[in-house]
């Protein structure tokens, strides 16, 4: 095969791993908004599973390409030409195909398309079965951009798209006010970290003339101050994705959700995309030494917090949560630390197993009432220092207060914003008028 | 190799920025009404078509800010019986864009910069001018409506007629400012808003401090980021004016109404609040996601602390969407016999999408066409 063919073939492969699930979750939506009752369960969930699993095919497609053809790998951006061109000002479609972007692009298509197989029947006759599927495929799509985009424009449209899907699967059972306030939880803790990403995003055009990752190969020849502030505006995003500390709070309210989104989002997929974003940055972090110290020191707390709450918690969800925290700020850590191979690794086989463990979480309690609970020992920590197990097992069980504390940084900002709206209130006079509005 | 949505492929002689902003502005003047399906009271709106055509249509600056300053005018006429500060702000403001034109006429484009900057001071709404422009969303959204569908046509008359001036290059920095602090401070009012009309009012406001700051970076050649605020402030919110309109009509005052669940009865309206709350913060696919990269590439080129500022606003804004849109409509469901959306409603829906998907897929469209065309 030449290498043209093979470029063309990956082309394609690539833009039908992303385009497949998001056309077939639009026009699912279309016809759920026009005429609902044509649709049955049945084809709601045959167009989108098939359209994941054709996304899955197209990603090891690429994957194929580049790993199996001898003497034509094609490694580097892949270009679709600009969304936008003004000036010297663009924002370039491009895919950012190697190792690391194929991983996870696998990773995420596999476990979506099993996760869509899976929920066909666990959520078999479920209010909202038809907005689930419509949710993944959307969340397929900014998986899919995510994994491939070359430019950090189109990564954050990605970004954005896994962020909409995850706030909206929390609040899936809409119905009740706590999915409600945790999806709102969600999603601010997302929306504000982005804050990070999109700072970040304007400086590298500003001072590498691209937003393309492969611009930050270039990233030694920035003034130290530089390369640490954009690195560190990377490393805020990710920790509000990955739930690193002190952002950790969001992590067990979002499964509220139906189990089959918890493990794509929170054990699988989701829940590593800041990993993802840290191990596309990896070149600048090199850069950077004193954000990949915090970054360490954020991962191995995380870790720590997360494996003493894990071992308190109650609830197998919230347990699995937890231990799946501790994992993931192992792996930021691994990142910091330069290791992005091992880290790659991990990220893989860990999200595997905690998708596998999510999926299974129902019938694992269902064993537990079956056979009965394992009785644990005391832990060696315990017996040496009983008074600071004692704290430490009462701070676990409050997760460290972690949600009162960012209420508490949190709470001056609105304080402020009800001055303003005092303010304004005076200046307009509309808030105590009656309003005629047509 | 060109992909299909490249824009050079779309950008023809015969599509040309002006004729994309005078549908677009044509199709926000008459949405309201066919969404509503109101059969009488159509002559306003007929007579602000045919001032927004001559207004893009002409070469003539004078003429032009003569056209924008009549609309403001008749705007501000039907507001008066509604709300007088509204009428008294929109008067002023059609006072200004005439002291515009008559600055043109006589060879003063500076002057004419400075008025028309003036008028959109009033017209965006920026802190502390917004009483009139704020009230105006409470005691009559179809006006609110009709002013923010005159807002792009405005934008391109200032652009091609007096923002290649020496002033606004020198002004820049302080417009922006000015913007984008009025931005921030209504993006932080919208997080404590409780109520739809309260969210309504301040996005208004927060994307009116947008749009001042996106056109004063325009001072410095950005023009495609004021045009396509500009056009985005239009569609998005005037999409959720309308779906909240039809929400009204359904269940009553939108400043009273008790939280709960809507989403179970209504889910059509839910889903176009959604869909237009979301553009208006960046969702992306929507033109909205390319208005805030082009305008935070622009305000960064001006001045970092407002672009930071911004990005924050636009956060906070989100925040505060979501939040509200969640009062409203999710939650323990609350029982409600009106239907959904009809098909009249449906329909405009669809169409605003379109718009804000089309313009937010190959912006190039209209960008291009006006690049060249302001340049």
């Amino acid at each position: 095969m030449s290498a043209e063919t093979v470029e063309l073939v990956m082309r394609w492969a690539v833009l039908l791993a992303i385009l497949l699930p998001l056309v077939a979750a639009i026009l699912i939506g279309l016809l759920l908004m026009g005429r609902g009752r044509w649709l049955g369960e049945d084809a709601v969930a045959r167009t989108i599973t098939s359209a994941l699993f054709a996304s899955a095919a197209a990603s090891l497609v690429a994957g194929a390409c580049h790993v199996f053809v001898p003497g034509s790998r094609v490694p580097g951006n892949i270009e679709y030409g600009d969304w936008l061109a003004v000036g010297n000002y663009a924002v370039p479609i491009v895919a950012l195909v190697d190792g690391i972007a194929l991983a996870f692009s696998l990773l995420a298509a596999a476990l979506t398309a099993l996760v869509a197989r899976f929920s066909r029947t666990y959520l078999h006759k479920e209010p909202g079965f038809a907005r689930f599927f419509v949710l993944l495929g959307l969340f397929a799509a900014g998986a899919q951009l995510v994994a491939f985009a070359g430019a950090l424009d189109v990564f954050f449209a990605g970004w954005e798209l896994i962020g909409i899907s995850s706030a909206m699967f929390i609040g899936f059972f809409h119905d009740r006010d706590e999915p409600v306030r945790s999806s709102v939880r969600a999603f601010a803790t997302y929306r504000l970290c982005d804050v990070g990403l999109l700072i970040a995003m304007v400086t590298m055009h500003e001072v590498l003339g691209s937003t393309r990752f492969s611009a930050l190969a270039t990233a030694g020849t920035l003034p130290p101050l530089e390369s640490a502030t954009i690195a560190a505006l990377f490393l805020l995003s990710a920790m509000g994705k990955s739930a690193q500390l002190p952002f950790s709070g969001w992590l067990p309210r979002a499964m509220e959700g139906p189990t089959p989104s918890s493990a794509l989002f929170y054990g699988a997929v989701s829940i590593h995309a800041g990993l993802y974003l840290m191990l596309r940055v990896a070149p600048l972090l090199a850069e950077a030494p004193v954000v990949a110290g915090v970054g360490v020191l954020v991962g191995a707390g995380t870790a720590l917090y997360a494996a003493a709450v894990a071992r308190v918690h109650t609830d197998a969800k919230g347990a699995l949560a937890h231990a799946t925290l501790s994992q993931i700020g192992l792996i930021l850590a691994e990142i910091c630390l330069g290791l992005t191979t091992l880290a790659l690794v991990h990220l893989v086989c860990h999200a595997l197993l905690r998708a596998y463990q999510y999926l299974r979480a129902p019938n694992m309690l269902h064993d537990v009432h079956q056979h009965g609970h394992t009785e644990h020992r005391a832990m060696m920590f315990a017996r040496v220092a009983p008074r600071l197990s004692a704290r430490l097992y009462a701070a676990s069980v409050h997760r460290w207060r972690l949600d009162e504390r960012i209420d508490g940084l949190i709470a001056p900002v609105l304080r402020l914003a009800r001055a303003l709206a005092r303010i304004d209130g005076r200046l307009s006079g509309v808030t105590d008028r009656h309003h005629d509005a047509t | 190799m060109p992909m299909p949505w490249n824009s050079s492929v779309f950008v023809s002689g015969s599509i040309a920025a002006p004729a994309i902003i005078i549908t677009c502005a044509l199709t926000l003047l008459f949405a309201p009404h066919v969404a509503s399906r109101r059969r009488s009271g159509w002559m306003g709106e007929l007579a602000l078509a045919v001032l927004l055509v001559v207004s893009l249509a002409t070469t003539s600056g004078a003429i032009s800010f003569g056209a924008t300053a009549a609309a403001a005018f008749i705007i501000a006429g039907e507001a008066l019986r509604r709300s007088r500060t509204a009428a008294l702000t929109l008067a002023l403001a059609g006072l200004a864009l005439v002291g515009a034109a008559l600055a043109m006429q006589l060879g003063h484009p500076q002057v004419a910069f400075v008025a028309s900057i003036v008028s959109f001071a009033m017209r965006a709404g920026v802190f502390p001018l917004h009483g009139g422009i704020g009230s105006l969303t409470h005691r009559s959204l179809t006006l609110q409506l009709q002013q923010l569908a005159t807002l792009p046509t405005s934008v391109f008359v200032h652009l091609r007629f007096v923002d290649h001036e020496a002033i606004a290059y020198e002004l820049a920095p302080a417009i922006v400012a000015i913007g984008t602090a009025s931005a921030l401070a209504f993006a932080l009012i919208a997080l404590v808003q409780p109520s739809l009309h309260g969210l309504l009012r301040t996005s208004v406001l927060m994307h009116g401090g947008m749009l001042f700051a996106a056109v004063g970076a325009a001072g410095r050649g950005h023009h495609a980021a004021a045009l396509l605020v500009s056009i985005t402030l239009g569609l998005a919110i005037s999409g959720l004016g309308i779906m909240l309109a039809a929400l009204q009509a359904r269940v009553g005052d939108l400043d009273t109404l008790a939280p709960g669940g809507r989403a179970r009865a209504f889910p059509r309206l839910a889903l176009g609040v959604a869909l237009f709350g979301g553009a208006a913060v960046g969702m992306p696919g929507t033109s909205g996601f390319i208005a805030d990269d082009l305008l935070l590439h622009a305000l960064w080129q001006e001045s970092v602390p407002s672009a930071v500022m911004m990005i924050i606003a636009s956060a906070l804004l989100a925040v505060g969407t979501l939040r509200t849109f969640a009062l409203a409509f999710l939650g323990t469901p609350v029982p409600v016999l009106a239907p959904d959306l009809d098909a009249a409603e449906r329909g405009v829906l669809v169409v605003l999408v379109l718009w804000l998907v089309v313009l937010g897929v190959v912006p190039g469209m209209l960008v291009d066409p006006a690049t060249r065309l302001l340049q």
